[in-house]
């Protein structure tokens, strides 16, 4: 049996999966309901943001005004080193990766560790899943930068474009990827994010 | 007209029976058959044999699904009809799905020939045991050979998505075929 022994076997699987096939638009509208919670939550984060960033502050800044003579009179708690370290591990491991938020189309997430660099990306080798797992662990990856990709650093600073002179180079990275060529073993990418920071810049 | 009107033509044996069935369902009847053998005149012969393939059947046959059971009879005459050997030349998406399939089969070194009818009941018995959206997703790629795009569009998501649902299908099958004790 051959692959065209199987493509023409198909034609005789039974009518209700043909009738089904034709018939069905989406599966169950799920993904009409996941679209529509994803944009709700965007607009709840947006609104929230505006909150904390433009009203909030202007409100802070009447209080304090207020509280002034109160606030002089109290010492100033300074919190030690080492728990302003733990605050922020607790903070970059709590921080939405970049494919939760706003996923209007899902994009498959894969962790890798980088290898070296080439012209046009790097390679790596399959290191761990986040949401797909057509890959397994160490299977060797092409991966091409596509033009805008988004690079996150781990202290969750953005650039629409890859910082050129980025050595990814025995790093661990979380990439998202919109398309791959099996046959070629490549990927391309339009978004890392160092899971590890890079030693230099 | 409604299927189970038109099919209560076939059994009245009414000349309108075809006519009927032409205009309901002629078009992706012709569609199909288009896709796999990528002449009009192949495709309208292939409708044709269909529309006299049904004539014969119906009755004692009295299809529960009526577009799905012509479809099934104009895919086969379609395939049957398909110069697999000129395929290569002028039907890159064909070979591109039999190449497809073809990452389905289990390595070995048996060689085992399956009717093709065979081959179908084992297929159907695969797909119930997937996701309805895995399901679906295979059909239309390798039954109705929709493109990725076609599919993305139909069911509201992603080319990647689509690919990477179809890779671990296909997977699936290639595991189920080992189970199943079948070797290329």
């Amino acid at each position: 049996m051959n692959g065209k022994d199987l493509f023409s076997g198909m034609s005789f699987v039974e009518e209700r999966l043909v009738s089904e096939a034709e018939t069905e638009r989406a599966p169950s509208g799920r993904f009409a309901w996941k679209r529509w919670t994803a944009i709700a939550a965007c607009l709840c984060l947006i609104v929230l943001s505006l909150y904390t960033s433009i009203l909030r502050p202007e409100q802070e800044m009447t209080e304090g005004i207020a509280g002034q003579d109160a606030a002089d009179s109290m010492p100033m708690p300074m919190p030690e080193g080492g728990n302003i370290a733990e605050m922020q591990q607790e903070s970059m491991e709590s921080e939405t990766s970049p494919d939760e938020g706003c996923p209007l189309q899902e994009v498959p997430s894969v962790m890798l560790l980088v290898e070296e660099m080439t012209d046009t990306g790097f390679t790596a080798t399959v290191a761990g899943f986040v949401d797909t797992d057509i890959f397994e662990i160490g299977t060797a990856l092409n991966v091409v930068m596509a033009e805008d990709v988004r690079h996150e650093t781990p202290d969750g600073q953005f650039d629409v474009t890859a910082e050129a002179g980025i050595d990814y180079s025995g790093l661990c990275v979380e990439v998202q990827f919109t398309e791959y060529d099996e046959e070629t073993a490549t990927i391309v990418v339009n978004s890392i994010r160092e899971v590890t920071p890079p030693a230099h810049r | 007209m409604e299927d189970k009107q038109i099919i209560e033509l076939y059994w009245q044996r009414s000349e309108d029976a075809i006519r009927e069935t032409d205009r309901a369902h002629g078009q992706k009847l012709h569609a199909l058959s288009f896709r796999i053998v990528h002449n009009n005149q192949d495709a309208e012969e292939s409708v044709s044999d269909t529309y006299m393939e049904a004539w014969n059947q119906i009755p004692p046959v009295r299809p529960n699904f009526l577009f799905a059971y012509l479809a099934k009879i104009c895919r086969n005459i379609s395939c049957s009809r398909l110069d697999w050997l000129n395929a290569a030349k002028r039907k890159a998406d064909l070979v591109e799905l039999t190449s497809e399939m073809e990452l389905c089969i289990p390595d070995s070194r048996l060689e085992q020939r399956m009717e093709a009818q065979e081959i179908g009941r084992l297929l159907s018995r695969f797909l119930d045991t997937l996701p309805k959206e895995s399901r679906l997703i295979f059909m239309r790629r390798y039954w109705y050979t929709d493109s990725i795009r076609e599919i993305a569009a139909r069911y509201g998501m992603g080319e990647s998505k689509v690919k990477t649902q179809l890779h671990r299908t296909r997977n699936k099958l290639r595991q189920y075929l080992e189970k199943e004790g079948i070797a290329v």
